[in-house]
């Protein structure tokens, strides 16, 4: 499976948050960093 | 998850959002955020949109997926990229904060 590399372009995505309300990636450029956790699941 | 929460403000002081992506669907996502007291976002992905397209992988021996950190800056590059070697292999927040005081911070001048 393709890996992302670091100091390149992060792959832009946009999903419905648990609530509904839509995120985008880009919904933080230029205002603020954004730590991605990808979870291993909860349960 | 609870040391996120706990060091979730900092985070904010340092100009930076979490999100957390999850197989999980959005009911048992949303309850575990209720129960839990979770502050940051939670997007759950049972469709693996995300968890492809950042190349999560999933350890098929031991049935379950491998955890990520990507630190993604401002301009939208990808600053920091950690995938786990193991169920455990998750870096130390002191480690990502560290990283964001050093380099990611936007300081106003004077």
């Amino acid at each position: 499976m393709a890996r992302v590399e670091l100091n390149t372009p992060a792959p832009e995505f946009t999903l419905p948050d648990f609530n509904g309300n839509s995120v985008s990636l880009s919904d933080f450029s230029d205002r603020k960093n954004v730590l991605v956790v990808f979870n291993r699941g909860f349960f | 998850m609870a040391q996120l929460r706990q060091n979730y403000k900092r985070f904010i002081k340092l100009n930076t959002e979490i999100i957390v992506v999850g197989p999980e669907g959005a009911e048992p996502f949303k309850e575990f955020w209720v129960d839990e007291k979770l502050p940051f976002i939670g997007l759950p992905d049972p469709d693996h949109k995300i968890l492809k397209l950042y190349g999560q992988e999933v350890n098929l021996f031991k049935l379950g997926r491998l955890p990520a950190q990507m630190l993604i800056d401002k301009s939208g590059m990808l600053r920091y990229v950690h995938y786990g070697h193991s169920m455990t292999d998750i870096p130390s927040n002191k480690e990502i904060m560290d990283l964001l005081k050093q380099h990611m911070t936007t300081r106003s001048p004077g």
